[in-house]
C-alpha cells in the first residue's frame, strides 16, 4: 500500500513536473519568435516535412470524415426524408469540431512523434549540445522553426481539410444515398457556416501549439539514450493527445460564451 | 581565418580556480586548478572515468561546475551576460567525442555551420575556409556526403574539420583519433600540431593514444580520480611525475594495461 501510494505521488510529482517544464518551453518559444531571427534554410525545410507530406494522409482522412459523417446521418435522413440536413450537418461537424480535431490528432501521430524523436536523437547524439557550445540557442533554433511550420501547416491543411471533408460528404451523398449533391450543397449554404470556419481554424492553431510545445519539450528532455527516444516518443503521442482535447474543450467553451 | 579577435598572449585563455563538480553527490572533479595560454598544445590524459570530459565540459561551459572561479579569455564566466557568453563560446571550438555531426546536413553545411551560424557569414565566404580544412583532414571530394554515407574515422575527421574551420581562439579536440587507422592518427595529430602553431591558438587534445599525442603537446596535464595528478612541460613527464602518472603513460604506451587502473587506457573514449 505504501509503495502504490510512493507511486502515486511519484508519478504525481512527475506530471506536475512536465506541466511546469511544457509551460516554460511554451514561454521560451514564444519568446524566441520575436524578433523573428530563426533560420529561415530550417523553417522552410520544416514546411515541406512537416506541411508538405502531410497533405496526403490530411486529405485522405478528411474525405473520410465527411463520408462517414453523412454515413452516420443515413438512417435518420432515410426515416424522415430530411434531405436538405445532410449538408448542413456534415458542414457543422466537419468545419468546426471533426475536421480540426481529427486532423490534428493525425497531424500528432505523424509529425508530433517525428519531431519528438528527431530532437531525442540529437539530444542522445549531442547535436544538441554542439549547438550550444557553439553559441546558438537550441530553442531558437531547432524548436521556433519546427512551432511555425506546425501551427502554419496545421492551419492551412485544415483548410484544405475543411474542403475536402465537404467534398467526400457531397460524394456521400450523391453515391451512396441517392441525394443529389447541389441539394447537399443548398444546405450547407441554408447555415452561417462562416463562424464553425473561424473556430475550426483557431483550433488548428492552438492544436498546432500544443503539438509542437509538447513534441519539442519531450524531445529536447530525452535522457537514457535510445530507449529514452522511445519513452518520450510514447509520452508525446499521449501528452499531445491530451493536450489537443483540453484545447478543444476549452475553445469550444469560451467559443459559446461569446 | 581567424575569429577575427587577439590575445594577450601574456595573460591566460582559460583560468580557472578550485573547480569543484559533482554529479549526484559524487565528487568527479575535485579543486581543479589550472592556467593555459594561447600557442600551446596541451595534452590531457588520465584513465578512463578520471574526469576528462567533464573538465572539457566545464572548460568551454557547457557544464556549470558546482563550484569554480572560471575565467576565458580574461573574463570571469560567472559574471558575463548572456551575450557575452554568447561571444565568448563563439571563440571556442569542441570537437565532440561522439562527432555530434548534424546527421540531416551533409559535410560542407557540417562543416561550415560554426561559420554560417555562429558567425553570421555567408556561403560564398564561408566556402573557402570549409573546403580547407575538409583538403587538410584529407576529405576533400566528401562535401554532399550525408555523415550517415560515412565511415567512423571520417565523421571524426569531419568533426576536427568543423573546429579547424572556425579557427577559434580555444579549441578543444576529445579523443581525436579514436577509431582511425595508425596512418590517419598520426595525420591527424600533425595536422593538430600544424594548426595550433599557424591560428595561434591554445590547443587541448584528449587523448589514450599517448604515442602520439605526446610527440606533439608542448605541456600534459594528467586528470586521475578528479584531480590534477600532473601539470607540466611533456619532457618532464616521466622524470617528476607522480608514479601513478608515470605508471599509466608507461602501460599507454606499452600497450599494456595497469592492473591498479580502474580502466586500462585505449579501451574505450577519453572520458
Amino acid at each position: 500500500m505504501k509503495m502504490l501510494l510512493a507511486s502515486f505521488g511519484r508519478d504525481f510529482l512527475d506530471s506536475l513536473a512536465r506541466v511546469g517544464s511544457l509551460n516554460v518551453m511554451f514561454y521560451r518559444t514564444l519568446r524566441s519568435l520575436f524578433p523573428p531571427r530563426y533560420d529561415r534554410e530550417e523553417l522552410f525545410r520544416q514546411l515541406h516535412r512537416i506541411g508538405v507530406r502531410s497533405l496526403p494522409i490530411v486529405i485522405l482522412t478528411a474525405l473520410l470524415v465527411g463520408v462517414i459523417m453523412v454515413l452516420q446521418s443515413m438512417t435518420y435522413v432515410r426515416k424522415t426524408g430530411a434531405t436538405g440536413f445532410v449538408g448542413a450537418g456534415a458542414g457543422l461537424a466537419v468545419l468546426s469540431e471533426l475536421g480540426p480535431s481529427l486532423i490534428g490528432l493525425m497531424f500528432s501521430g505523424r509529425v508530433g512523434a517525428n519531431a519528438a524523436a528527431e530532437l531525442g536523437n540529437m539530444v542522445v547524439s549531442e547535436q544538441v549540445e554542439a549547438l550550444r557550445a557553439l553559441a546558438i540557442d537550441p530553442i531558437r533554433f531547432l524548436v521556433a522553426p519546427r512551432f511555425v511550420a506546425i501551427v502554419t501547416s496545421l492551419v492551412l491543411l485544415t483548410v484544405v481539410g475543411d474542403l475536402c471533408g465537404l467534398v467526400g460528404g457531397a460524394m456521400a451523398c450523391h453515391w451512396l444515398l441517392d441525394i443529389d449533391w447541389r441539394t447537399f450543397v443548398a444546405g450547407l449554404m441554408e447555415v452561417e457556416l462562416l463562424d464553425d470556419f473561424i473556430v475550426g481554424l483557431v483550433k488548428a492553431a492552438a492544436f498546432g501549439g500544443v503539438i509542437s510545445t509538447v513534441s519539442s519539450n519531450y524531445g529536447l528532455t530525452v535522457s537514457g539514450g535510445a530507449q529514452g527516444v522511445g519513452r518520450a516518443v510514447n509520452g508525446c503521442v499521449v501528452t499531445t493527445a491530451l493536450g489537443i482535447f483540453i484545447a478543444d474543450y476549452v475553445i469550444t467553451w469560451v467559443w459559446f460564451q461569446i | 581565418m581567424s575569429t577575427g579577435q587577439t590575445i594577450d598572449p601574456k595573460r591566460p585563455v582559460v583560468q580557472v580556480r578550485g573547480l569543484t563538480h559533482r554529479i549526484g553527490g559524487r565528487r568527479i572533479l575535485d579543486d581543479v586548478s589550472l592556467d593555459l595560454h594561447a600557442g600551446e598544445v596541451v595534452g590531457l590524459i588520465g584513465p578512463g572515468g578520471s574526469g576528462k570530459t567533464q573538465l572539457i565540459r566545464c572548460l568551454v561551459t557547457l557544464t556549470w561546475p558546482s563550484r569554480a572561479e572560471l575565467r576565458l579569455f580574461d573574463k570571469p564566466v560567472s559574471l558575463l551576460r548572456r551575450r557575452h557568453l554568447r561571444e565568448c563560446r563563439s571563440r571556442i571550438g569542441l570537437q565532440f567525442q561522439n562527432f555530434a555531426l548534424f546527421d540531416y546536413l551533409d559535410v560542407w553545411n557540417n562543416v561550415a555551420f560554426p561559420l554560417l551560424h555562429a558567425r553570421g557569414m555567408t556561403r560564398a565566404d564561408a566556402d573557402g575556409p570549409v573546403r580547407k580544412a575538409l583538403e587538410r583532414v584529407g576529405l576533400a571530394g566528401t562535401e554532399e556526403k550525408l555523415p550517415a554515407e560515412l565511415s567512423g574515422g571520417m565523421r571524426r575527421r569531419v568533426a576536427i574539420a568543423r573546429v579547424m574551420a572556425a579557427a577559434p581562439s580555444f579549441a578543444v579536440f576529445d579523443d581525436p583519433v579514436a577509431g582511425l587507422d595508425p596512418v590517419n592518427s598520426a595525420k591527424i595529430m600533425a595536422l593538430l600540431k600544424d594548426y595550433a602553431r599557424s591560428a595561434e591558438s591554445l590547443v587541448v587534445v584528449a587523448t589514450h593514444d599517448l604515442e602520439r599525442l605526446l610527440p606533439i603537446t608542448s605541456r600534459v596535464v594528467a586528470v586521475f580520480k578528479g584531480r590534477i595528478a600532473y601539470d607540466g612541460p611533456t619532457h618532464d613527464l616521466m622524470s617528476t611525475a607522480p608514479d601513478e602518472v608515470r605508471r599509466f603513460v608507461a602501460a599507454a604506451l606499452s600497450g599494456e594495461a595497469d592492473p591498479e587502473l580502474d580502466e586500462a587506457p585505449g579501451g574505450r573514449g577519453a572520458s
